[in-house]
């Protein structure tokens, strides 16, 4: 048995088996070094945590657009990143009059959910518009065709929303509600982000509902498991991909919202590298799985926060806050290397193998 | 009846696409395009290149509303033209009546008094609404009687304006590229002015674009392709020699003749070039499409610059020497 396995090993399975026993070893050690260290105390450990949490719900979120567009065309929707960009971009103005008139103090929670709902439906309307003008015409054009539309697709959206709105980095009214922080069973947590992660972890929770109990829902899985034969099944394809654009849109643009909260600017480019590490959490998760995308969102952000104090610290070396994006994507090439199809990504790689 | 439903249809049609293109046109004027447009002329003093951009805009809309109507019905096509341009005027009326009554600058920074001066053909808002409309009607109509043309009328219309708006595009590069040509230079000069082409350079233009065509159509020119005939009477083995002979002049004339801007675009040009040969090798043959192939360019230019880098003191290469090493 073991000569069998030996047989079949090849030089690539050696040298892959090499490299990522170093890369483990290397993870225990900067983890074990820095907790001996113990150069962070436990509230840190619990800021950044929490901070990782509400970051990655907010990627879990735009992840949600990238896989379930992906789910259905079996396209990278590029343009999400700028779908996600346009709401919050567009709800500025809004929250900026109702900062204007007092009324975003004196009823936060209606004030806050006015410039949710107008950045949904701008993301929604966007999202819309580029299925429509972009996708649609190619809908049965090769793979390779749509993919390079959606990224002109996301230049033009940018540039756009840079001539209509301009270039700065607008800052986003404060939230006097939201200052301070709340004391949970004795751990204190921002507002803003306690707030972000929970409105996400509901808009999540919605959607998987949506997904698994509706019609439309259950429309919506046929169509990605099988959309020829959905079509002969009296389902409405067409249809049913704007929904899941709409859908999309509405979960980017309040990512959008959250994004702003927590960071309290926005910018025609801002939504590029959330983009991007959207894409990459729903790649993580399995893509074209809405679980594994709020999952790989989840983590993304969560390792994305702990990692490089806890890992990069400990092997000492030096402003590792600099390397959590090279974190982020180790960690992406490390889990398509020994689990191709994602963390969630197994039923997904049987059923559609 | 069936006819008079598809005509009611085609009106219909003519709306929407009228409506699409005023939309597409007061994009294009509130991200800003319209109005940095307008700082140059396609023929100064009559039409910036602003207004040629809207123009365009009408007439793209107008042409697609007319294209699948039958051509017979020339009162359904000029009339579905017409109603298509006006409409598209019409968004952009409303716009400049929008933006002259509230003040959208507070979001849309390009929203400008600039803009909608330039809009309103420097009218007041009311006058210039109406013109607007009815400037959109007329370049609809246009559109419409130029596609229903057929022949030779056509191909000089079409072709006049295709050089025309070539030339104003590129006035500048003309300027720039004719400076060192000599007596050339007196002739472009004269016909370019301010930031556009002067109104006597572009009747000239117009006059011998559509005289060519004109004498091609009659057969008065000849064939005119000294170039394959030359190549179909040399012997098959050094056509190809031959062939590669001439684009290795042409490439070598390039920095002489038209200066050093043109070169450096065509630096440009062909090194996207050599990216995308790499590029088109793993897509098109491996199949897989590497987003991150431009990482192996960058790669390649600081491995140069360490190699050649003096201050580092311990490589400091030629270029020649470190170029291979690199790549």
């Amino acid at each position: 048995m073991i000569r069998n396995w030996i047989r079949r090993l090849t030089g690539t399975d050696v040298v892959m088996g090499v490299i990522g026993s170093v890369f483990i070893v290397a993870i225990v050690w900067g983890t074990t070094a820095t907790l001996l260290a113990g150069k962070y105390s436990g509230d840190q450990w619990q800021d950044l945590l929490i901070f990782g949490l509400a970051q990655g719900s907010i990627y879990a979120l735009i992840a949600l657009g990238y896989t379930l567009v992906y789910g259905i065309l079996r396209m990278i929707n590029f343009a999400h990143s700028e779908v996600f960009m346009s709401g919050p971009f567009t709800a500025l103005f809004v929250a900026k009059a109702l900062a204007a008139s007092g009324f975003l103090d004196q009823n936060p929670v209606i004030a806050l959910l006015i410039v949710a709902l107008v950045s949904m439906l701008v993301s929604m309307v966007v999202a819309l518009l580029v299925e429509r003008i972009a996708y649609r015409p190619l809908r049965h054009a090769p793979r390779l065709v749509p993919l390079i539309t959606a990224i002109g697709a996301s230049f033009f959206l940018q540039y756009t929303f840079r001539g209509l709105y301009g270039s700065g980095l607008e800052r986003y009214p404060d939230v006097s509600a939201l200052s301070g922080e709340w004391v949970l069973g004795g751990v204190g947590i921002l507002k803003t982000q306690a707030v972000v992660i929970v409105a996400a972890v509901l808009l999540m929770g919605g959607l998987y509902a949506f997904t698994m109990l509706t019609k439309t829902g259950k429309a919506m899985r046929a169509v990605s498991e099988d959309r020829d034969a959905a079509a002969l099944m009296g389902i409405d394809v067409d249809q049913i991909i704007v929904t899941t654009f709409a859908l999309g849109g509405a979960l980017a643009g309040a990512a959008g919202v959250l994004y702003a909260l927590i960071f309290g600017q926005v910018q025609f480019f801002m939504g590029f590298i959330p983009g991007i590490k959207a894409f990459t959490s729903a790649v993580l998760g399995g893509i074209g799985n809405v679980p594994g995308a709020m999952v790989g969102g989840l983590f993304l952000g969560v390792f994305e926060s702990l990692g490089p104090s806890l890992i990069l610290d400990g092997l000492g070396i030096p402003a590792p806050n600099q390397l959590k994006d090279a974190i982020a994507y180790v960690l992406l090439v490390f889990i398509l290397i020994f689990r191709p199809s994602g963390i969630l990504g197994e039923r997904l790689a049987t059923k559609k193998a | 009846m069936q006819s008079q439903s598809q005509q009611s249809h085609a009106w219909g049609e003519a709306l929407r696409y009228g409506l699409i293109g005023g939309a597409a046109a007061a994009l294009l004027s509130l991200i800003g395009m319209v109005e940095a447009f307008g700082a140059r002329s396609l023929i100064s003093g009559v039409i910036s290149l602003g207004q040629t951009l809207l123009a365009g805009t009408v007439v793209v809309c107008a042409y697609a509303a007319v294209r699948k109507l039958n051509p017979q019905d020339r009162r359904l096509v000029l009339g579905a033209g017409a109603v298509a341009g006006a409409a598209a005027g019409a968004v952009l009326a409303a716009l400049v009546l929008l933006g002259t009554a509230v003040n959208l600058r507070a979001v849309l920074v390009n929203a400008s008094p600039g803009l909608f001066a330039l809009l309103a053909f420097q009218q007041p808002p009311a006058l210039g609404a109406v013109l607007l409309i009815v400037a959109g009607l007329l370049v609809g109509l246009a559109t419409a009687g130029v596609s229903l043309l057929t022949g030779p009328a056509r191909q000089i219309i079409l072709r006049a304006l295709t050089w025309l708006l070539l030339f104003g595009l590129l006035a500048d590069l003309v300027r720039i590229v004719s400076d060192n040509w000599g007596p050339l230079a007196g002739i472009f000069g004269w016909m370019l002015s301010g930031r556009g082409l002067s109104i006597v350079g572009a009747a000239a233009l117009i006059v011998v674009v559509a005289g060519v065509s004109l004498a091609q159509q009659r057969g008065w020119l000849g064939r005119v392709d000294v170039g394959s005939r030359v190549l179909a009477a040399a012997p098959p083995a050094a056509r190809q020699g031959l062939r590669w002979g001439l684009i290795l002049v042409v490439l070598l004339a390039v920095p002489p003749v038209m200066g050093t801007y043109i070169s450096e675009v065509m630096d440009q040009v062909l090194l996207f070039v050599l990216m995308g040969l790499g590029l088109n090798i793993v897509i098109g043959y491996a199949g897989l499409l590497n987003l991150g192939n431009v990482a192996f360019y960058a790669i390649g230019a600081y491995t140069v610059g360490v190699l050649t880098s003096p201050e580092l003191g311990f490589f400091n290469l030629n270029w020649w020497v470190a170029a291979p090493i690199a790549s």
